[in-house]
């Protein structure tokens, strides 16, 4: 499943339009590198980086297009699961990585898509006065970010 | 308990920076989708966690075990609030190896072992069977106690180390004869005293004299000296035993199964001795001096194993003085009994020292250049042979002064270096040394 996910999350940013498909296809296969690189190594450290070059393939492909996708959501729940798939393969010797696998697998698949349609609905809505809408939007995500981060600061 | 962040935090908070940050950069709310969720996951988990407070108790089911033995070890957790997602990693010392209890749960048996164990309610209670190795007293086992979250953000950890208090004692192989002593004591034994008197075996016949009882008449040899002629007998008494344990630590690689041969070989001495209704004591050189005087009865036969399975931990170079040992550990006409490699100078004077106050001796010498690899170059070749020659001066020194003694190839049972000690002894008593 792991391989299937991987070799989808490669070929799904490529399919845009753009001149770039060559370079999206090689990012994505050092993500999957990433990837692969952590399970070998028993380094769950480096899954982080993997999804993240992954992502960041998906984030630049999305410079040229000129629609919403509306395929983000089931990319992002397709990213989070080879993440989880791939975290418990990298952490293998630990007892606690296959620990409640099942049923966090599926809470994070269906908040990711969920979420993500939300997110996507909410923007697919006109809204008047829409440059006060994105300015709210870009300090609710820095208040969003921050506030995240002194959670995490608190809480370790 | 201490927490920690995972790896796994580490990449959610990745995800949802870029996928936030990244979105506003790029005006491109596709990017905030894919991060939204772990953005929520992140929140989730940072307002849920809360610090597990799980406590936790070992004991064993015995407090002694006999080597290969299994025990259980019952692991006891208990906490005020469910711990869904617990695991026990227990650390045993060298010697104790856990097996495996669940294969489903991909625990494997070893020196260290891993366990889920969910706790769902308040209390948990989990067998754990563990195969006694090696003899030796242990008593602590490091334990780990960690938990994780429910999204695997968080890992607690609690080290702690618990008592146990076990004692696993050497295995007593049954030997095929034992030493006998020059004199036997007055108790009754199995042992032949070589004085006359009430007894089974006999030993000569000798004339009537008024007084004696007409039981042992032998009516046989008096019709044919044409007198009366009785029966005498050597009657069964028992001896007094000391082993004389060498546990000094040398600064040699073999030191563990020299000290594994000594202590195997006292215990089935003392076993075998006690069997016979021996009273048997114990000197123990090492660091520490442990000395038994000598009694019967199966409380001594597991005073004198305790004492053998603690000798690891008070070991150091240098073998107690013997002159401390007191007057009623080593009582008259005792057959003391050594068990050493000889590595140790002291312990070599204090052998000699014990000789020279008279005491009747005998000596199994362990053949530590059995366990020892043959050198690799020529200098280790010369030292090797040099220490030869000193162990052989040292054994002549003994055998000179009158002891009787073996060396016990460890890769030959106690039996073959007991019977030559025991030959020795005879051909050095008709010799009247």
């Amino acid at each position: 499943m792991s391989l299937f996910l991987a070799v989808a999350l490669i070929v799904y940013p490529a399919l845009a339009p753009s001149s770039l498909r060559g370079l999206f296809v090689f990012v994505g296969i050092v993500g999957v590198g990433a990837l692969v690189v952590a399970v070998v190594a028993a380094a769950p450290g480096l899954v982080g980086l993997g999804l993240l070059i992954l992502f960041l393939e998906y984030g630049v492909s999305l410079i040229t297009a000129e629609e919403l996708d509306w395929g983000a959501p089931v990319y992002g729940a397709a990213l989070l699961l080879l993440g989880e798939v791939v975290y418990s393969l990298a952490a293998r010797h630990r007892v606690e990585s296959t620990a409640g696998e099942g049923l966090r697998t599926i809470v994070v698949v269906v908040l990711a898509v969920g979420s993500g349609f939300l997110v996507l609905g909410v923007v697919a809505i006109p809204l008047p006065h829409g440059g006060l809408v994105q300015a709210l939007g870009a300090g609710g995500a820095a208040a969003l970010v921050l506030g995240l981060a002194s959670l995490a600061r608190a809480r370790t | 308990m201490t927490r920690q962040v995972t790896a796994r935090f580490g990449m959610y908070g990745l995800l949802a920076v870029v996928g936030l940050l990244g979105g506003l950069a790029l005006g491109r709310p596709e990017m905030v989708a894919v991060g939204a969720p772990a953005v929520l996951i992140l929140g989730i988990g940072l307002l849920s966690a809360d610090l597990p407070t799980p406590r936790v108790s070992i004991s064993a089911d015995r407090e002694r075990a006999i080597e290969g033995e299994l025990i259980d070890l019952e692991i006891l957790l208990s906490a005020d609030r469910p711990v869904p997602h617990l695991f026990v990693s227990l650390h045993f010392p060298h010697g104790l190896v856990a097996q495996q209890i669940d294969p489903e749960q991909r625990t494997e048996g070893g020196p260290t072992i891993d366990l889920a164990a969910p706790l769902t309610g308040t209390e948990r209670l989990i067998r754990l069977p563990v195969r006694c190795d090696r003899w030796g007293t242990y008593r602590t086992v490091v334990l780990k106690l960690f938990a994780t979250d429910f999204f695997g953000l968080y890992r607690y950890e609690l080290v702690t180390s618990q008592v146990i208090g076990l004692k696993v004692f050497p295995v007593e192989k049954l030997l095929a004869q034992l030493l006998e002593p020059v004199e036997t004591q007055l108790g009754l034994g199995e042992l032949l005293s070589r004085r006359r008197g009430g007894g089974l075996e006999f030993a000569e016949l000798r004339s009537f004299t008024p007084g004696d009882d007409r039981r042992f008449i032998n009516w046989r040899a008096s019709a044919r000296r044409r007198g009366l002629w009785v029966n005498e007998h050597h009657p069964d008494r028992n001896s007094d035993v000391v082993l004389l344990i060498d546990s000094s630590r040398s600064s040699r690689g073999t030191d563990e199964e020299i000290l594994d041969l000594v202590v195997g070989a006292a215990a089935s001495l003392a076993s075998g001795h006690l069997g016979r209704r021996d009273r048997v004591g114990l000197i123990m050189l090492g660091g520490r001096l442990v000395w038994m005087r000598p009694r019967m009865a199966s409380a001594q036969r597991y005073q004198i194993l305790d004492a053998l399975t603690e000798s690891r931990m008070f070991r150091s170079p240098g073998a107690t003085f013997v002159a401390r040992v007191p007057y009623r550990a080593l009582p008259a006409q005792a057959l003391i009994v050594g068990v050493s490699p000889l590595l140790d100078p002291a312990a070599v004077a204090a052998f000699g020292e014990l000789r020279g106050r008279g005491f009747d001796m005998a000596l199994i010498e362990i053949a530590s250049e059995e366990l020892t690899p043959p050198p690799g170059n020529e200098a280790g070749r010369l030292a090797r042979r040099i220490w030869l020659l000193e162990r052989d001066r040292i054994r002549r020194r003994f055998t000179s002064s009158g002891v009787a003694m073996a060396r016990w190839n460890p890769q030959d049972p106690l039996d073959y270096a007991l019977g030559e000690v025991a030959s020795l002894r005879r051909s050095m008593m008709r010799s009247g040394r």
